[in-house]
């Protein structure tokens, strides 16, 4: 190597051998947007319909005790809060706000959020699987009321192997989100260092 | 400047960073089409704040760093499989040496020579990367150093 300009010579002998057409490039752009636009419709439209359905519920079934309406009521909240949250959530990563930032920037902000994130998502992951077992088990109480004992039996173990499998399968499947994200933060906060030493 | 014209003069430049970060084909190429669809939604945002290239440069190295969410893929140091086998003293097998040395560099150093080497003047990759002039100097100068000793124990190796 005889000087540090045929570095350079050798960096530009890498080329990508194809490039792949302009179209290719549109297209995805246009369908990324036509997905994000999809999801939240989708979200916004699980919101009002659950809550529809609750409202629904509450009306025409002529449930009499409090805590058929209790019950139904932190269903409901607990879904809709789950919607809103991971809803808002999406957005910020989708909308690539910070990808125009310089890389140090860049850095603190992808920081910043994913550690407000990480702090979100545990609160939200908790409150939805306890607000889905209570709603349910209050709800449960006027449902089972004129049923036989063996009913009853059978719809409190349905519920409460239902309940089981959320907090012990499904819980921990969204806390692996979790456990992925905090790898990120530390190999962000890693990147952002070797940064701060360069400054 | 329109986005057909962007992609035409920059994208083997951009596809040339993401290889200097990530030494993988296939992962540069899927790394620069996110980066030209991140131009693509933003354009309409430029403001002419700064110089178009910087701007591109800024979007294509943020894409680069946001893979550390796929850290898993990252095959650090690896050569291409197609180029293992050669010995001979070839361009191809000294390209993808230098490829080989920058990806085992630290994140930052690899993208501060990957600007470096696509002649992006010091004063942009300060202003890419958000550090002083001064710091871009002396990490240039730095690295330039340890991968033309690299380059020499190869050449040496590659004669005896």
């Amino acid at each position: 190597m005889k000087n540090t300009n045929d570095l350079k010579e050798i960096w530009k002998k890498n080329e990508s051998t194809t490039v792949p057409p302009i179209q290719e490039v549109t297209t995805t752009a246009k369908g990324t947007i036509g997905k994000i636009r999809n999801k939240l419709f989708f979200s916004g439209f699980s919101v009002a319909a659950i809550l529809g359905l609750i409202i629904y519920e509450q009306q025409k079934m002529q449930n009499e005790m409090l805590t058929t309406k209790i019950g139904l009521t932190i269903m409901a909240l607990g879904i809709v809060l789950y919607l809103i949250v991971s809803n808002s959530i999406l957005n910020m990563f989708l909308k690539n706000e910070f990808s125009a930032f310089d890389s140090s920037t860049f850095l603190d902000k992808m920081i910043e959020l994913k550690n407000k994130l990480e702090l979100l998502y545990k609160k939200i992951i908790t409150i939805y699987f306890i607000a889905l077992s209570v709603g349910l088990f209050l709800a449960l109480i006027e449902e089972t009321m004129s049923e036989s004992l063996l009913h009853k039996v059978l719809s409190y173990a349905l519920s409460a192997g239902w309940i089981a499998f959320a907090w012990f399968v499904l819980r921990p499947r969204e806390m692996k989100k979790l456990y992925s994200l905090t790898d990120s933060v530390n190999a962000l906060q890693n990147i952002r260092n070797q940064f701060a030493e360069n400054k | 400047m329109n986005f057909e014209e962007i992609y035409k003069q920059y994208y083997q430049r951009v596809y040339r960073l993401c290889m200097g970060y990530l030494n993988d084909k296939d992962w540069a190429k899927d790394v620069a089409q996110e980066t030209f669809i991140t131009i693509w939604q933003q354009l309409g945002k430029f403001k002419n704040e700064s110089v178009i290239g910087t701007w591109i440069f800024r979007i294509a190295s943020n894409q680069c760093l946001r893979q550390i969410e796929k850290e898993k893929r990252m095959p650090k140091g690896q050569m291409p499989k197609e180029q293992e086998d050669k010995t001979s003293n070839s361009i191809e097998a000294k390209t993808a040496f230098l490829y080989k040395c920058i990806s085992e560099l630290p994140e930052s150093e690899r993208l501060i020579i990957s600007l470096e080497l696509e002649d992006i003047n010091q004063s942009e990759i300060a202003s890419i990367l958000g550090l002083s002039e001064a710091n871009v100097r002396v990490k240039i100068h730095r690295i330039k150093g340890k991968l033309s000793e690299k380059f020499n124990m190869c050449e040496e190796w590659m004669q005896n």
